[in-house]
């Protein structure tokens, strides 16, 4: 019996070509695992910044690809559909060949830019909050950043709010916490809350770079109007951030911008709506053009002199105005219509054309130069009680939280000290009052030198040197935390009678050691005990939120509002007291800074896997792209 | 998210990974030749199957016609002798044979044969076995066992997918 077969015989090579992408694939897939695992254990910023870009050009690169393997489908097809023409069609189809390879060419240059900047962009939102956010927590920057508060007048939380602002916009670090800062912040005191974040982001917008001088010469421009009786305000910043583009190519700087728009808002019109002007002088319609033309031929001009290329928008409308006034005052207003267009018109070109008239924009540009009564405003507004107040306010607390723990303990432990060392009553006085006047600027750690510096008693004796003093009274301070008693008032205090502690007195490493251990150890425990103070409140609430729903789901007679008045207050004071004791006991498992860098690291290492998930799928994705051909 | 260490395990030595993807190629080119027999093949083996399905073209069969008409080169005359000639022998008329696939006995033999796939590095092949019950005339051996352009584009379609799919679940 004779059978037959049918057989199918695969692409030997295709298959080979498909097994080698599975291989290609797997391999990169490994060096990048491989890569990712060292930079997870390393956690490295630079290498995950590197990451993030190559794999945005690694994306865009995978995309042109597809882009390219579709445009080389369609040529395909193409090329079999025209097999049968002949030679002349080939010679078409190889110039289209040559059409299509520099359009791709082209197409996946702009593409490449487009994808680079997006990542750049990406990139900045991502890492600017993490890098802010451990700025925060260097106590150089803090001091700096109080420093500059106390100079302003303003509460340290303000003067940080600026100063992330400030980081946020790109400028460097010392600067946000220096004198573009402490300038940002006079502008604040000087013309209003919010206002340094308008003038930043003004300066941004226009492409100023954003220093202390740029930021005081804005200042100097809102007084100068505010002493022109035009005041500028935040709605005229805002107005000047958002058309500001369009205004620098109509050819006006930043004075002449706000002279512009406060003249407008003086007006009782919106800033703006300069910028609605401008363009209706720039982009006119068809429609509108001949009558234009007819217009400026009626008035003797051509459409090139206010076309606001080589001329400003007030110089062109000055222009404008001259050749109206010409004319009979029954025909000038239909004359404007047909130069500014119902735009134009709409948009408040008459008030400024009034305004350019009476003389009084050119006043407002002369109105801000120099200093404009800045300097007299700013020493009015840093002067005030408020000002004071708040300076008072930071300088206690730079006195708190100074270098060497808690400066009131460090007094105590240096009173102590001077009480075992025999001080007379005024020298011990004297040495505090140098101590309390040190630590306000310098910290603890500092005052201490000064304090030994007035008291000559002990210098005198010639007992014991500056270093040495220095660390008996912080290790008296030590020892002191270490003893079981706690608030010990000077008066119970014994006075040894013995001979004097020797020189350089203080203790051994071991011991300091041994407390530094005994200090983590209670601080461990009481981290245990905030976070058991922590699921009590925790429970309370969810108990109350549950009532509150069992509450509003039956319903009754009480409406939800008064369902809502009865549990709100409770939850919410709930809910602050959640927050101080999750930050308690943050506070106490970690010692701060351990902690802090912790999160940042995890938060990165997350980063790192979300980018290993997306490049798995990409791999994934061109493998089987690559298999297609089997 | 997939933990670091599982796509480590996921990563293969080379030779064991090549014998996976011919598994996968293998499998593939059965699965897909068991649905071409299963859906298909039998249809062809029906009446009017040329005319339906367009396949398995025939070799022409030469009929005693063609022959005479072959032979007829010396004019009328010599074709009507050897008509006449042919007469006197009693072959009068001459039919063309019918196919062989109407005969009802491939028919029913169609779509029990079983497949078979190999695939390696060098050669990936499927056989789908036809067996037809009686001998085949040597002339017409391959009619049966033609695929159309269109039934082998259908076939690879479906081994691409079914590797893209089987790749993709990897």
């Amino acid at each position: 019996m004779a059978d037959e077969q049918i057989v199918f015989d695969a692409n030997t090579e295709a298959v080979k070509r498909a097994y080698a992408s599975v291989l290609e694939a797997d391999k990169a897939l490994l060096a990048q695992v491989q890569r990712t695992i060292a930079a997870s254990q390393a956690g490295s910023k630079q290498w995950l910044e590197a990451k993030t870009k190559e794999t945005q050009i690694l994306r865009t690169i995978a995309k042109d690809q597809d882009s390219l393997t579709k445009k080389a489908g369609e040529f395909n097809t193409e090329t079999q559909r025209t097999e049968g023409i002949g030679r002349k069609a080939f010679g078409a189809m190889q110039v289209a060949i040559g059409a299509l390879g520099l359009k791709a060419l082209l197409d996946q240059m702009t593409e490449y830019r487009r994808e680079l900047g997006r990542a750049e962009l990406a990139h900045a939102k991502l890492f600017k909050p993490l890098e802010v956010a451990a700025a925060g927590r260097s106590p150089a920057l803090r001091k700096a950043v109080s420093q500059a508060a106390i100079t302003a007048g303003v509460t340290v939380e303000e003067a940080a709010g600026t100063a992330a602002l400030l980081m946020r916009e790109g400028v460097d670090r010392k600067e946000a916490s220096g004198a573009t800062l402490v300038e940002a912040l006079k502008a604040e005191q000087t013309f209003g809350k919010g206002v340094s974040q308008d003038i930043v982001g003004l300066l941004d917008a226009q492409g100023i770079a954003i220093t202390p001088g740029n930021i005081r010469s804005v200042a100097a421009s809102m007084s100068g109007l505010i002493g022109a009786g035009a005041e500028l305000g935040t709605e005229g910043l805002g107005a000047a951030r958002e058309s500001g583009r369009v205004l620098q190519g109509a050819g006006l700087d930043l004075r002449e911008q706000f002279a512009g728009i406060a003249a407008l808002q003086d007006a009782g019109r919106k800033g703006s709506e300069l910028e609605g002007i401008v363009q209706a002088i720039i982009s006119m319609e068809a429609s509108e053009k001949e009558g234009r033309e007819l217009a400026l031929k009626a008035i003797g001009l051509k459409p090139e002199d206010v076309d606001l290329a080589g001329e400003d928008l007030f110089e062109a409308l000055r222009r404008v105005d001259e050749g109206i006034t010409k004319h009979h005052p029954d025909i000038r207003e239909p004359l404007l219509k047909n130069i500014l267009g119902k735009q134009g018109i709409s948009a408040g070109g008459t008030i400024l054309l009034d305004a350019i008239r009476s003389g009084k924009v050119s006043e407002l540009v002369a109105a801000q130069q120099g200093d404009a009564g800045l300097g007299a405003r700013e020493a009015a507004a840093l002067g005030s009680e408020q000002a004071t107040e708040n300076r008072l306010k930071v300088q206690a607390d730079l006195a708190k939280a100074g270098k060497g723990g808690d400066s009131a303990l460090v007094r105590q432990s240096l009173e102590t000290y001077l009480l075992q060392k025999g001080m007379s009553g005024p020298e011990i006085t004297a040495a505090l009052k140098a101590f309390d006047v040190g630590v306000i600027g310098a910290g603890p750690d500092k005052a201490l030198s000064s304090a030994f510096l007035a008291t000559p008693g002990l210098q005198r004796k010639g007992l014991i040197g500056m270093g040495a003093f220095r660390g008996a009274v912080l290790g008296q301070l030590r020892s002191a935390r270490e003893s079981p008693v706690s608030g010990v008032e000077l008066g119970d205090l014994a006075v040894p009678a013995g001979p004097a502690p020797s020189l350089g007195e203080g203790p051994s490493y071991s011991e300091l050691v041994k407390s530094e251990k005994a200090e983590l150890v209670k601080s461990e425990k009481a981290g245990s005990a905030e976070k058991g103070r922590l699921d009590q409140i925790r429970s309370a609430l969810s108990f109350v939120r549950s009532s509150k729903a069992a509450a509003l789901a039956s319903g009754g007679e009480r409406s939800e509002r008064e369902i809502n008045a009865e549990f709100d207050p409770a939850i919410k004071e709930l809910q602050e007291q959640e927050k101080a004791a999750a930050h308690k006991a943050r506070e106490a498992k970690g010692g701060g800074g351990d902690v802090e860098m912790k999160d940042l690291l995890r938060s990165l290492l997350k980063v790192n896997e979300q980018q290993l998930e997306r490049m798995t799928e990409q791999n994934d994705h061109n493998l089987v792209r690559n298999a297609t051909s089997l | 998210m997939i933990p670091l260490s599982v796509k480590l395990k996921r990563l293969k030595p080379a030779d064991q990974k090549a014998s996976e993807f011919n598994a996968i190629v293998r499998d593939e080119i059965a699965g897909a030749l068991e649905e071409y027999q299963a859906e298909r093949v039998e249809l062809h083996f029906g009446p009017s199957a040329t005319r339906r399905y367009g396949r398995y073209w025939r070799n022409p069969r030469r009929s005693l016609r063609y022959l005479i008409q072959q032979a007829r080169t010396a004019g009328r005359r010599a074709e009507l002798t050897e008509l006449y000639e042919l007469r006197r022998r009693g072959l009068t008329r001459v039919e063309d044979p019918s196919p062989l696939e109407n005969t009802g006995t491939t028919r029913g033999l169609a779509g029990t044969g079983k497949v078979r796939a190999t695939a390696t590095a060098n050669k990936q092949r499927g056989v789908l076995p036809l067996p037809t019950g009686h001998p085949i005339n040597p002339a017409h051996v391959g009619e049966l066992s033609t695929t159309t352009q269109e039934e082998t584009a259908a076939i690879r379609s479906r081994v691409i997918a079914g590797v893209k799919r089987r790749l993709k679940e990897r």
